[in-house]
């Protein structure tokens, strides 16, 4: 479970105040992956960092049971110099897995080849994207947190993620951020909509999109 | 609180670095040996060539290699401390890593390449110089400890300062540009002027010098050096500095 109590963020650049949440409450249940809906710029993404914990909030707390991925997004947190496989050596350092096996299963995963040993910087987005998702598979958590702001990876790759999901972290919830309805649709039974600081929770995805749907059309 | 999992961060943070700083350019490692031998040979050279015996000793090499390290445990770990952060920006996406640890972990690979590269510069200096000394180790580590631990209080404060106003670092540049020539490298306290001395007294690193001569030179008793001052000020640096860092850590985070 996953619990917001009275979060408030509110970003201030040059005297405009940029409201991503105000005082909101928001209880995530343990069991039904989550869809976060909402326009562009809206705070999903600083949301799901707050989420994270790698964003503090300006006052409220973020309570939590469970291991919590980091935001798995398409790009950010690999090390540009590194290869691969040094990136997730670290990672698996700092998680307390063993890396070799690691390495092994991202391998497998993400069916990089050689190119798993070359610097990060030399990837394709695509294959930036079967790095992240295959070291965060690699590591059990709870929770995922998937920020997909920009959809890359072919729709194999995406089949592979969504049978992933299924099968061996059928037990792990995802959060997931994306424009993408069709993409919510496939992972996510619960929605949540984020508009003008506020966040509504819906029981069912579909009461979200349409939610959401009807937010966009009004302005 | 410092935890097993910020230890585990911190080695995995000080492998990662040691795979990509010094791995990728030629010479890997050695850079880290020839800069420090490099500048202390010219050092010694050009003062051999205008005195006739260096302030301390009879060896022109042993007494710049003695008061270079001492300065430069300072300018190496605060530059390693400042840049931490943007050094590893990509991992801090990564809530486990913070920014606290980017710091620690740079700092310390510092200090250890270079405790490696003054052991193996200061020991073949004795050698080749057969210089026969009584060492007070104690004062050695000190003089080293004490540098880096000033080094690491002002870099991480640097590190927001600089953060939050990126001019400041041109200025911060200037200002302590002058800072090898007050700091004891190139003299002793003991041959300066009565007005220089009260004035340059309050340069902690001109204490750090004078500790490590103290342990090279039984002779040298570097009586005007206050411990207490010098740890007081890195301490203070360090708390200041690393409270600076935890309470903006998002902005730090943030920041491109």
């Amino acid at each position: 479970m996953i619990e917001l109590r009275n979060l408030t963020k509110i970003y201030r650049t040059k005297g405009v105040r940029k409201i991503i949440c105000e005082n909101v409450n928001l209880t995530i249940p343990r069991g039904r992956s989550l869809g976060l809906l909402g326009r562009n710029g809206a705070g999903k993404s600083t949301l799901l960092r707050m989420i994270a914990g790698t964003v503090q909030p300006d006052s409220g707390r973020i309570y939590h049971k469970g291991a919590i991925s980091w935001p798995l997004g398409f790009s950010g947190s690999f090390h540009a110099l590194l290869s691969g496989a040094q990136n997730v050596r670290f990672v698996a350092r700092i998680y307390g897995c063993d890396p070799d096996e690691l390495i092994a299963y991202v391998a497998d995963f993400s069916e990089l080849g050689e190119a798993l040993f070359m610097p990060v910087n030399t990837y394709s987005s695509g294959m930036r994207a079967r790095l992240a998702f295959g070291v965060s598979m690699g590591i059990a958590f709870d929770y995922y947190l998937v920020d997909e702001t920009t959809a890359v990876g072919d729709v194999n790759f995406k089949k592979k993620c969504r049978a992933v999901f299924a099968d061996k972290l059928s037990g792990s919830d995802v959060i997931m951020v994306s424009h993408s309805t069709g993409v919510l649709r496939d992972y996510c039974q619960a929605g949540a909509v984020l508009e003008d600081g506020r966040i509504t929770y819906f029981e069912n995805i579909e009461d979200a999109i349409e939610q959401h749907e009807a937010n966009m059309a009004a302005r | 609180m410092p935890s097993f999992v910020n230890l585990r961060v911190i080695v995995a943070l000080m492998m990662r670095e040691m795979s990509t700083r010094y791995g990728r350019s030629a010479g890997g490692y050695l850079w880290a040996l020839l800069e420090p031998a490099g500048m202390i040979l010219i050092l010694a050279i050009v003062f051999s060539l205008a005195l006739r015996t260096p302030s301390l000793g009879s060896s022109f090499v042993l007494f710049y290699a003695t008061g270079y390290f001492a300065f430069h445990f300072y300018v190496e770990l605060s530059s390693f401390a400042a840049s931490a952060i943007n050094m590893n920006r990509p991992l801090l996406t990564y809530p486990r890593v913070t920014p606290i640890d980017a710091i620690i972990a740079r700092a310390l690979l510092q200090f250890f390449t270079l405790a490696v590269a003054a052991i193996i510069i200061l020991s073949g200096i004795v050698a080749w110089e057969e210089v026969y000394t009584v060492y007070d180790f104690v004062a050695i580590i000190k003089a080293a400890a004490y540098s880096s631990l000033l080094g690491v209080g002002v870099g991480s404060t640097n590190a927001v300062i600089f953060a939050f106003f990126p001019t400041y670092i041109n200025v911060y540049r200037i200002l302590t540009r002058p800072l090898f020539l007050i700091s004891g490298v190139i003299f002793t306290y003991e041959e300066l002027p009565g007005v220089a001395q009260d004035l340059l007294w309050w340069n902690p690193i001109l204490h750090c010098a004078g500790l490590m001569r103290r342990g090279f030179y039984p002779t040298y008793h570097a009586s005007y050096v206050s411990e207490l001052y010098v740890v007081g000020l890195g301490l203070g640096f360090l708390t200041i500095g690393l409270f600076l860092v935890w309470a903006n850590k998002t902005y730090l985070i943030e920041q491109s």
